[in-house]
């Protein structure tokens, strides 16, 4: 009997074994399997949401900005991978003619350094998620009017991204639909030309769809203002001028035009108005989760920063007396060369920080004296071995300076996820401003749109009777201060094909007279900064000689990543990026 | 009666045993008196009998009279020795001339009465029998030759009673008990067991233990001897790895065995289990060894105690591997864990306590040459020298607080962290029941202060034989740790003397902590900066039943169920402080830097469980004595899941209480999720051997995982093997008498591999962690996360063996050697053919093929002189292996400098340097570099372009293979052990070459990110007085330039090394002695670990058993122990 009974529970356990096949039909946990994802209209709705993220920007403005004469990056910004980007087209080197930082100069470039490749797969992996959404809602049958705007959004991200990808690479390969293991990928790329049809394509289908502004729980989403917008700035990198001026006209001239310039430039980019009037586009940034750092790293080292992306001299030249003439114009009734910083278009408070302008309630340093003995004092601000400017000049565009310093980051600002600004309207009418003179020359529509953006920083309007060449230099002056470090001007310096914008920037150096303690040391206010009795202004080319190698063939786009050409022969190189050199 | 009596026997009642055994012999001469009663005459004197019988024993032959007879024997084992063995020819011959021949010589007399015969012992015998029941034995050890052996062990069978033979090789033992067992020990040579059996003296002859050919071995699913195997193994011996004074077995196995490869990669406490490849690397996949703990796949090797042991076999060929065949492409490692033996309890306890200290580590200059070198970086740059030679002077006096020279590691460094371990177990059995019950602690503390490690584990195993054919084993397993480090992780703390120039202050005079302009202050940081703490829980268990039906000899069925789970809590309290900024140095002037965040605490929880259902049918049977023949099957089912989740609050007020409770529920976040996995498997196998001599082995695998889609996952992987016991055949026996073992086998098979990530089929979309806002609240954002492979299926590796076996001279020498060669086809790897612009990172596909040969061996040498006893082992590995597709980008793979296919995996590439640019003109006539580039710059080949010649250029065309991967392709071992009286010396050597490190970032370059400068570096250097184009460091720079750091065979080091790693001296005290005590055994020694460490390349400042290219990995310890081992 016993031994029965062991051979039944031996039997129970081969029962247990001898269970189906079934056991190896497993899902995942962890994610939704694609056959049920596009069924239920609010994932779809999340897989939009996910496309915003991507209009965020891919490497901090002051980086891009220090590409050109608007800016160094600071000694401080610290790792040698932000101070690379000062060497892309030009070689870097300092005052003594010593190597600075990082060498990287267009001749060596297409062994794509990491910046570079990572731009490309970048955009292509962004690019698939929209073709994905895109693909996706298109197969929905009865789409109702949320699906078609879901599919609009999409369309203005694409074209979105690929304004981006042409940027920096010129024509590239247009990938419309989600490509399967199996799909051919080795494809050529296609011109620039053809790029800015389909974007305009995109961007049209997605402005018939878009409603023109959004409310309650969807402020953010893209509008068909965007598409049109953005479609316009398409157009006018394009050189497709009359194109460009009509898109721009048609947001200007619309009677129920949802936009209008914010009163006041400093405070437009401040969190407490976020997605005031002016703004068309923008990345909506929420704290703690997603968060633009960027011109916090811009702040001197004082105030929390690292001390990056210092403006140039050559910058803050551009900001023109209250009476529209220039700093060192003697004929201007505000010409003081013993304090230049007074007196300035006030883009020029909301965007430089300048020698003893006050930040945070404590006056900026960046010059520096002697005290009693002889000694050399230097101003706080530039005394330090890091986190100090370069040139004289602090970036404090996005930066509420208004109040108390905070020890917490979540103070700064943007980091508090204030929004960063991708497209506004001020871009419209300079944008409408230049494709139209470069069309048909100065008109007074052309006055109207510039002087708008000019009267609002308290500047005059333009002088009237400006050549076709003369209005070209002012307008191009007017987007160069307007839309300074919110990622324009470099593609704007590449699209002028202007190489006077990488020529070497000048810095300032400022000495200090200090009042001093009967004991010889220099006396101090209560927020323990030097008291400052009189400034001497000098200017010189400093901290980085820039050596622009345009005989080496220099082309205008970054090379196509070498890796990439590895793997797809169809690809052709940019310019003489493929590895001949002079 | 007999194993009643052993109860009694357990308990010790005074007197009891005796007390039984007059009782019984009083029975029996009851019974004996009765009988005779009945008694009549003369059937003894007319009853004739015929015997012929050879080499039986005494019992059958008196069994074959009763048969043939009405005599009934009587007799007590005891005292009349039956199982002697004797030849017997007679011929009608009447009982008492049979009796008197059959017990000849003996002290056996007999009484017939009638038909009942009563055998018994003369006279004096018994009465010593009835007086005292216990007596003296004594007697002499010699070895084969008759030579005498001295300090044999001899003691009585589960007793504490003994002694040592002495220098003549004689013993004298008192008060053993009539039926007690004498064991005779002695290193090197088996373990005899004499029955006393009223005998006064006992002679006995010791032989030389047999290694290998009567070896039981652990193999998959059963276990063989080690001289009828055709399969290629290593057995690691027990002893070896507990030699070792490590917390994770995975380390202790590095030169042990011959084809294991052994990679640890960081040695944190609580995180330091190694890496272990068989034979080498063979995928680009995971290339890991499947670990198998008591018959269980994918144990954590980890969980285990090294004092729970009992034996480690790495199964290496295909005929090995075959029953794990779906996952043994990569190799088996096979661990055994003791198990109870029937016997008297057998109480062990293991301690041993030691203090540890890093084996190698960077040398950082001090303060004031830091400022020296510069100064010397910025001249070479043009800039202006930022120390004046006031300031140096200032670091070089030390007496100025604020020009300090601070050593960060010492500031950081626990002197002599303790590591201890405590094992202790009980083993034992019964009748019916055996036992092992073990509890183990462990100890380490790191490195730094608040950086520990503790864990505790118990096992009981215990087997019950629930009749004589069913036997039920419950094993179980439970293991808890904590692992503690403060909150940023302890590769921050190995970076950060690596990034703080000695010339930072720790603190300001008043007792503030620096800010450091690089990094945090690290002694601030590890002090304020909060705490990690891991805590697991881990249970294993499984219950067997195992039925061997009496009615179909040779038969077992088992089944099993296997329930593992385990999990852990990961809590992370991150404490921001305040430091101070330094503004001027010469004024001592600092700033306060209040914290920028407020506390926060993470925690977060894992769980994961393991279910399995086994059974077995195993059938061995001998056809005609000579045919043996087993066949084996086995179905297996197992499944897996995990789940975590984690939680997290910020902004606390307070550092007074590390829980989720306290903080503000304004900002926390919570994640989670869960995977799930199943797998089914059969099994089978059968052999054969003629006679031991001929061998034939056929296996097969059938495997089906959820990780492929339906109809590409089942997979077949056969296997087949041979061998021949050469020294078997006549013409060895006859003519090489010296050779005592020579087997030549071979094997060929198919093993699979699918660890690769889940669900690769399918097409999934996953919701991301960072949300987007939208009108001003955040919105859940998701994406495609995977382009799915409907195709993907199993990897398969096909493998080819060849070995040899011997031991020749008694052991003098054994060698053990195989060729192998393997080719993964099919390996899952992304194709590097497609271009980005697909948009996603690709699946892998079966497209890899790699070819792996290479050979393994063992020698060992082992001798006695006298009571010198030795045994020396030496293994060696040789794996190289070679890509021969890879799915290469069309570019890289048209180029046959830039290809990587036809090289070994993870080969070293990068540009071949030239040494160092001399001079302006040596420049301007060289390849193009780059603009920048000075005298004391790293000089690079112009080899390739993208025309396929030099182009004038170096760039990333002039990338080649330069080196060797970091996975050593030879790695050997020598392992010494000697026993002399009570000392005991283990030694075990271990190296590698042929693998290639390179340094980077703060533990390659000078000044790099801010960071500080090796002595080495100094050393050196190219200096413009020092012109040389072969200075060893390219010219100093404030920061490393990129053309100097650009990855080249400038940087390459040899990790060649040789290191002495484990080095015991051990003394076991006299057993007489100790037996005073009731104490069986006890020996004492001294350990260390990684004692000696020789590095070829005199660059190499690293520990060379690890590797992380920015030097942050936790180096190997050197570990000096004192331990006991008690049994009693």
């Amino acid at each position: 009997m016993k031994k029965i009974q062991y051979i039944v529970i031996t039997a129970i356990l081969f029962a247990f074994v001898g269970c189906s096949e079934d056991i190896l039909d497993k899902k995942p946990l962890d994610q939704y399997s694609d056959a049920d994802f596009w069924k239920d209209p609010n994932l779809a709705v999340t897989a939009i949401n996910q496309l915003y993220k991507y209009l965020t920007p891919d490497d901090s403005y002051h980086n891009w900005e220090a590409f050109t004469n608007n800016a160094i990056n600071g000694v401080g910004s610290g790792s040698e991978n932000s101070r690379k980007y000062t060497q892309i087209g030009w070689t870097a080197e300092d005052a003594n003619n010593g190597m600075r930082g990082w060498t990287m100069d267009c001749a060596i470039m297409h062994a794509a350094p990491w910046f570079v490749s990572s731009k490309w797969e970048l955009y292509y992996r962004e690019i698939r998620d929209c073709n994905n959404a895109i693909k996706n809602l298109t197969a929905t049958e009865n789409k109702n009017e949320r699906l078609e705007q879901l599919l609009g959004e999409a369309k203005f991200v694409r074209a979105y991204l690929y304004h981006m990808l042409t940027n920096y690479f010129g024509g590239v390969i247009i990938v419309d639909t989600p490509l399967g293991l199996k799909d051919e990928v080795n494809l050529p790329r296609d011109t620039y030309n053809d790029c800015v049809d389909f974007m305009i394509n995109d961007l049209d289908d997605a402005a018939a769809v878009l409603p023109k502004i959004w409310t309650g729980e969807d402020v953010g989403r893209a509008t068909s203002g965007a598409a049109k917008a953005l479609k316009g700035r398409i157009q006018l990198y394009g050189e497709r001028w009359s194109d460009a001026a009509a898109t721009y006209q048609s947001i200007i001239d619309d009677p129920e035009r949802p936009y209008d310039l914010f009163p006041d430039y400093q405070t437009m980019f401040f969190q407490e108005n976020e997605n005031n009037q002016e703004v068309i586009t923008d990345v909506q940034f929420i704290y703690p989760e997603l968060l633009y750092h960027g011109n916090n790293q811009c702040l001197p080292g004082s105030q929390n920063g690292w001390g990056a992306g210092n403006p140039t001299q050559d910058l803050v030249d551009q900001f023109e007396l209250l009476d529209g003439k220039s700093w060192d114009d003697p004929s201007s009734e505000y010409y003081n060369p013993s304090d230049p910083y007074a007196n300035r278009d006030k883009r020029f408070y909301a965007t430089i920080q300048y020698d003893q302008g006050v930040y945070f309630g404590k006056r900026l340093e960046t010059g520096s004296g002697f005290d009693g003995d002889e000694n050399l004092v230097k101003g706080i601000d530039v005394e330090k071995n890091n986190d100090v400017t370069q040139t004289g000049y602090y970036l404090c565009k996005y930066i509420d300076a208004r109040g108390e310093l905070k020890y917490d980051a979540a103070a700064s600002i943007p980091s508090k996820g204030t929004n960063v600004i991708v497209m506004r309207y001020a871009e419209v009418l300079l944008g409408y401003a230049e494709a139209k003179n470069e069309a048909n020359g100065p008109d007074n529509s052309i006055y109207e749109a510039i002087n708008e953006v000019r009267n609002r920083a308290g500047l005059p309007g333009l002088p009237t009777g400006l050549s076709q060449d003369e209005m070209r230099s002012k307008i191009r002056k007017e987007r160069r201060v307007e839309l300074s470090f919110e990622h324009l001007y470099y593609f704007d310096c590449l699209r002028w094909r202007d190489e006077s914008r990488f020529a070497t920037p000048h810095v300032v150096n400022i000495s200090y007279t200090y009042e001093l303690n009967s004991d010889g040391s220099v006396k101090t206010d209560e927020t323990q900064r030097k008291i400052v009795i009189s400034r001497e202004f000098s200017y010189a080319e400093y901290a980085e000689k820039r050596v622009f190698n345009l005989d080496t063939d220099f082309s205008w786009f970054f090379p196509i990543p070498q890796e990439e050409l590895d793997k797809n022969p169809e690809i052709i190189q940019n310019g003489d990026f493929t590895g001949n050199t002079k | 009666m007999k194993k009643n009596e052993c109860i009694f026997r357990e308990w010790k009642i005074p007197g009891l045993q005796k007390a039984l055994r007059i009782m019984r012999l009083t029975v029996f001469l009851l019974f004996l008196s009765v009988i005779s009663v009945f008694a009549s005459k003369s059937y003894s004197q007319t009853k004739v009998l015929n015997l012929n019988m050879k080499n039986s024993t005494v019992k059958e032959v008196l069994r074959n009279i009763e048969k043939q007879s009405e005599f009934v024997f009587m007799y007590s084992e005891k005292l009349v020795d039956v199982n002697r063995e004797t030849s017997v020819n007679v011929k009608n011959q009447k009982i008492n001339e049979v009796l008197d021949e059959l017990f000849a010589g003996t002290n056996v007399e007999y009484k017939v009465k009638d038909r009942f015969i009563l055998l018994t012992i003369s006279e004096g015998d018994t009465n010593d029998l009835f007086g005292q029941q216990q007596k003296s034995v004594s007697g002499s050890v010699a070895d084969e030759n008759g030579q005498p052996l001295p300090g044999v062990t001899v003691t009585v069978k589960g007793t504490t009673s003994g002694t040592i033979t002495n220098g003549n090789g004689e013993f004298s033992i008192s008060n053993v008990p009539e039926d007690a067992v004498l064991q005779f020990s002695f290193i090197g040579l088996k373990t005899r067991e004499i029955e006393v059996a009223g005998k006064d003296i006992i002679n006995v002859v010791m032989e030389e233990e047999t290694i290998g050919i009567d070896e039981i071995v652990v193999i998959g699913y059963t276990t063989q001897k080690k001289g009828t195997m055709t399969s290629s193994v290593s057995v690691v011996k027990a002893d070896d790895i507990q030699k070792n004074a490590v917390a994770d077995v995975s380390n202790t196995l590095s030169g042990k065995a011959s084809g294991l490869i052994v990679r640890n990669n960081n040695a944190e406490p609580g995180n330091d289990a190694s890496t272990i490849y068989v034979r080498g690397v063979s995928t680009t996949g995971n290339n890991d060894a499947l670990v198998v703990v008591d018959g269980i796949p994918d144990r954590d090797l980890t969980l285990i105690d090294i004092n729970d042991i009992e034996s480690v076999t790495v199964l290496k060929d295909a005929s090995a591997v075959a029953p794990y065949g779906s996952r043994g492409a990569n190799g088996v490692i096979l661990i055994t864990t003791k198990r109870g033996k029937e016997g008297k309890p057998t109480i062990s306890y293991k301690a041993y306590y030691g203090v540890s200290k890093p084996t190698r580590l960077p040398e950082f200059c001090s303060s004031a040459d830091y400022a020296r070198m510069f100064n010397e970086a910025s001249r070479n740059e043009g800039k202006t020298e930022p120390f004046t030679s006031d300031d140096i002077s200032k670091f070089e006096s030390g007496t100025n607080p604020d020009y300090p020279n601070t050593n960060w590691w010492d500031e950081i460094i626990q002197k002599d962290p303790l590591q201890a371990q405590h094992n202790l177990s009980i083993s034992g059995g019964k009748e019916n029941i055996n036992y092992y019950l073990s509890l183990g602690a462990y100890r380490q503390d790191g490195y730094f202060d608040k950086a520990d490690f503790r864990k505790y584990n118990i096992r009981t195993n215990i087997d019950a034989n629930v009749t004589k054919d069913f036997k039920v084993s419950l094993d179980m397993m439970g293991y808890t740790d904590e692992d503690n480090n403060p909150s940023k992780s302890i590769s921050m703390f190995l970076e950060y003397p690596m990034r703080i120039p000695n010339t930072w202050p720790v603190k300001i005079s008043d007792g503030q902590y620096v800010k450091p302009t690089v990094c945090d202050n690290a002694v601030a940081e590890l002090e304020y900066g909060g705490s990690t703490v891991d805590k697991g829980n881990n249970f294993n268990g499984s219950l067997t039943f195992e039925y061997k039906p009496s009615f179909i000899g040779g038969l077992t069925l088992k089944g099993l169920g296997v329930y593992d789970f385990g999990g852990s809590h990961t809590k992370i309290w991150v404490t921001p402080y305040t430091t101070w900024r330094m503004i001027d140095r010469a004024n001592s002037l600092y700033e306060e830097i209040p914290p920028t965040t407020k506390p926060s605490l993470e925690e977060r929880s894992y769980f994961s469980s393991a279910k399995q259902v086994e059974f077995h049918a195993d059938y061995k049977t001998t056809i005609a004595e000579k045919h043996n023949l087993g066949a084996l099957f086995v179905f297996n089912l197992t499944e897996w899941n995990s789940n975590w989740m984690n939680g997290k609050r910020i902004n606390y007020a307070s550092t007074s209480i590390d829980q989720l409770f306290a903080g503000p529920s304004d900002g926390q976040s919570t994640d989670g999720s869960a995977s799930e996995g199943s797998r089914l498997g059969y099994i089978g196998r059968l052999t054969y051997d003629y006679s031991a001599k001929y061998m034939a082995e056929v296996n097969f695998r059938y495997d089906g995982s959820m990780k492929f889609a339906p109809g590409q996952r089942w997979g077949f992987f056969p296997s087949f093997s041979l061998g021949w016991r050469i020294s078997e055949e006549n013409f060895i026996k006859d003519n090489l008498k010296f050779i005592d073992n020579l087997k030549l086998r071979g094997s060929w098979g198919q093993a699979g591999n699918d660890r690769v990530g889940d669900y690769q089929y399918l097409a999934t979309y996953a919701m991301q962690s960072t949300p987007y806002s939208l009108g001003g609240d955040a919105v859940q954002a998701a994406k495609e996360s995977r382009l799915p492979n409907p195709d993907i299926t199993w990897e398969v590796a096909t493998l080819t063996d060849i070995g040899l076996e011997g031991t020749l001279w008694k052991h003098l020498l054994t060698i053990e050697a195989d060729y192998f060669f393997k080719r993964t086809e099919d390996i899952l790897r992304p194709t590097q053919k497609t271009s980005s612009i697909i948009g996603i990172a690709l699946p892998d596909a079966n497209i890899g093929i790699v070819e792996n040969k290479g050979i393994d061996f063992t020698l060992g040498h082992h001798n006695r002189i006298n009571d010198f006893n030795y045994h020396v082992n030496f293994v060696y590995t040789y794996a190289t292996n070679k890509t021969i597709e890879l799915g290469e980008a069309e570019g890289t793979l048209n180029d046959p400098f830039r290809r990587q296919t036809g090289n070994p995996l993870n080969s070293s590439y990068g540009k071949i340097a030239e040494g160092l640019f001399t001079s302006v003109e040596e420049i301007a006539n060289s390849p193009y570099q780059g603009s920048g580039i000075v005298p004391g710059d790293i000089k690079y080949k112009d080899f390739n372009g993208p025309d396929g010649v030099p182009d004038g250029v170096i760039d990333a065309y002039d990338v080649t293979k330069i080196g060797y991967s970091s996975v050593p392709e030879i790695i050997y071992g020598i392992n010494i052990s000697a026993e002399y009286k009570g000392f005991d010396l283990a030694m075990n050597f271990q190296g590698a070459t042929h693998v290639n490190y390179t340094f980077t970032d703060y533990a390659g370059y000078a000044f790099y990110n801010g960071g500080n400068i090796q002595t080495w570096q100094i050393e050196e250097r190219w200096t413009t007085e020092n012109n040389n184009a072969n200075a060893r460091y390219p010219r100093l720079t404030t920061s490393p330039g990129s053309n100097n750091i650009t990855t080249s065979s400038y940087w390459l080091r040899d990790a060649t090394y040789l290191r002495l790693k484990t080095l015991q001296i051990g003394y076991s005290f006299n057993q007489s002695l100790l037996s005073k005590v009731n104490v069986k055994g006890l020996r004492v020694y001294l350990s260390g670990q990684n004692v000696f460490t020789w590095v070829k390349d005199d660059l190499f400042k690293f520990d060379p058993e690890a590797y992380h290219q920015w030097g942050q990995f936790y180096p190997r310890a050197k570990v000096y122990t004192i331990g006991i081992d008690l049994t009693f």
